[in-house]
């Protein structure tokens, strides 16, 4: 299968932190939904702001649909690699909710055409069409978190990555979620602690612990594997 | 609804403004520039060309929709403020500026008056600028002036920071409420930790608003998503001239004195 996302011996530490990724090596193929579980510090998010180059390893190589990472290919990469951050809030920043969405095409130098069709479609598959002309900070937690995964759609970028994204989510809200990563088509990773998501969607399971996988296997191989479990901190 | 939550929903309201089609927001930015350069050019202790700036500024503000006194209103707000830059003219200069009726009226005063009148007049053309032309309308406008982007990109960045600023103060007022426990308002002692960790907050915010920006390939330009182009009309042509003879005349010729 082919890659669209590597990473190969991942070194990383915050400024007077700790070492939060130690030799990490991980491949995900194209048209993979991966789940990226770990206690909470167990280095997921700084895994996920790699992948995006908002977090530039201190050792090691992370390879996007074939490219390197560098500061040079920044743009290229951040075309390839659509980042759903964990609070929408901070996502969601532009006056309206179609201007948010249509932010990425524009830095992408598209035609305004082909923008406007793509902001059309990618509120209409996450069902805010409606609520375009909104300001972001009227809707619902739900809406919100719709509204960043359009941001994304929008870039029709090559992976989708997302940190926790049914955090603060009601169940009708987390349904609807479910629906539109189900229905995504394209490489899915999701950093997660929902099992549930987790059941729904993805097909593969990556467990982080101390900085490095330790374990890495179909869905119900791995939720149902003790040694993953108490990784997960679903042990008891 | 509190003071913290109607001054978020004016900078929503300022900043999603659609502009005036009567002129465009060029044209109308254009213009209050040529204001605040010939008033703020107008001799210290020159009143009375000052108020005729002011009668400009009162009879442009209800042809373009805005009401004159709603103008003033966020310019008295900042009164205090201006009024420090002057308050001492009057004690260090005792120079006869004017006699009305007997009344002799030192320079110093006159000059404390101009600085008031100049600051109103300054913060409502500005006011009236930004109503008009909404914020991007305005950030536009500086575009076509051959502004330099990163400079607009700035400006929309500052106005982006005060709606975090104050979203972040309306959520640590919301979380002290609910423990105050009725007590209303918040200690003096306690003013500097409250000040110093909406400071962080909004930094820290600010910082994931543009790793999000980034993100999504931000480049320094924030892009336009509406054509804010409104085009170049007659009456744009005609107010320019119409206020730039205003403005020459009087500027350079005291009416004051014809009277």
């Amino acid at each position: 299968m082919e890659n669209c996302l590597k990473f190969e011996d991942i070194f990383f530490s915050y400024p007077n932190g700790p070492e939060v990724l130690r030799g990490l090596n991980l491949q995900i193929g194209k048209g993979e939904k991966i789940a990226l579980m770990g206690l909470n510090g167990a280095g997921k998010s700084t895994l996920l702001l790699m992948a995006n180059g908002l977090q530039m390893p201190d050792k090691g190589e992370v390879v996007v649909c074939g490219i390197k990472l560098e500061r040079k290919v920044l743009n290229e990469i951040r075309r390839l690699v659509g980042l759903v951050f964990q609070n929408a809030d901070d996502q969601l920043f532009m006056p309206s909710l179609e201007e948010d969405v249509a932010f990425g095409p524009l830095n992408m130098n598209l035609e305004h055409k082909e923008v406007e069709r793509r902001v059309k479609e990618a509120l209409e598959s996450v069902g805010l069409l409606e609520l375009r002309k909104r300001n972001p900070s009227s809707l619902s937690g739900g809406q919100k978190r719709m509204g960043a995964i359009a941001t994304v759609l929008s870039m029709r970028p090559e992976i989708m990555i997302l940190d926790e994204p049914t955090a603060n989510l009601d169940w009708r809200a987390r349904r609807e979620l479910i629906r539109v990563l189900r229905d995504y088509d394209k490489s899915l990773l999701v950093a997660t602690h929902d099992l549930t998501l987790v059941e729904a969607i993805c097909n593969r399971v990556v467990v982080i612990g101390e900085g490095r996988i330790v374990a890495d296997g179909a869905t119900p191989e791995i939720l149902s594997d003790d040694e993953s479990r108490r990784w997960i901190g679903l042990e008891g | 609804m509190t003071k913290l939550e109607k001054a978020l929903v004016i900078l929503n309201s300022l900043e999603t403004a659609e502009p005036d089609l009567r002129i465009s927001p060029l044209s109308i930015t254009v213009v209050i520039f040529l204001f605040l350069g010939f008033m703020l050019s107008v001799p210290l202790t020159n009143i009375g060309m000052l108020i005729w700036f002011g009668v400009w500024l009162a009879l442009i503000a209800p042809w373009l929709g805005v009401s004159f006194g709603s103008l003033l209103k966020p310019a008295f707000i900042l009164l205090p403020f201006i009024t420090l830059i002057g308050i001492f003219n009057p004690l260090l200069d005792h120079e006869r500026g004017l006699v009305i009726y007997g009344v002799s009226i030192s320079k110093g005063w006159l000059s404390f008056a101009g600085i008031i009148i100049r600051g109103l007049l300054a913060v409502s053309a500005s006011v009236m600028l930004i109503r008009i032309c909404g914020f991007r309308g305005f950030c536009h406008s500086l575009n076509h002036l051959r502004v330099p982007t990163y400079l607009v990109t700035q400006l929309l960045m500052v106005f982006r920071y005060l709606k975090i600023l104050l979203e972040e103060a309306l959520t640590m007022r919301q979380a002290r409420e609910s423990r105050g426990y009725g007590k209303n308002g918040l200690p003096l002692r306690d003013w500097g930790s409250f000040i110093g960790a909406l400071f962080i907050r909004s930094v820290e915010r600010s910082e994931r608003i543009h790793r999000a920006m980034l993100s999504r390939g931000f480049n320094g330009k924030i892009p336009d998503y509406f054509n804010m182009d409104h085009g170049w009309k007659k009456s744009d042509t005609v107010f320019i001239i119409f206020s730039l003879c205003w403005f020459l005349t009087v500027r350079f010729w005291d009416i004051i004195k014809i009277f």
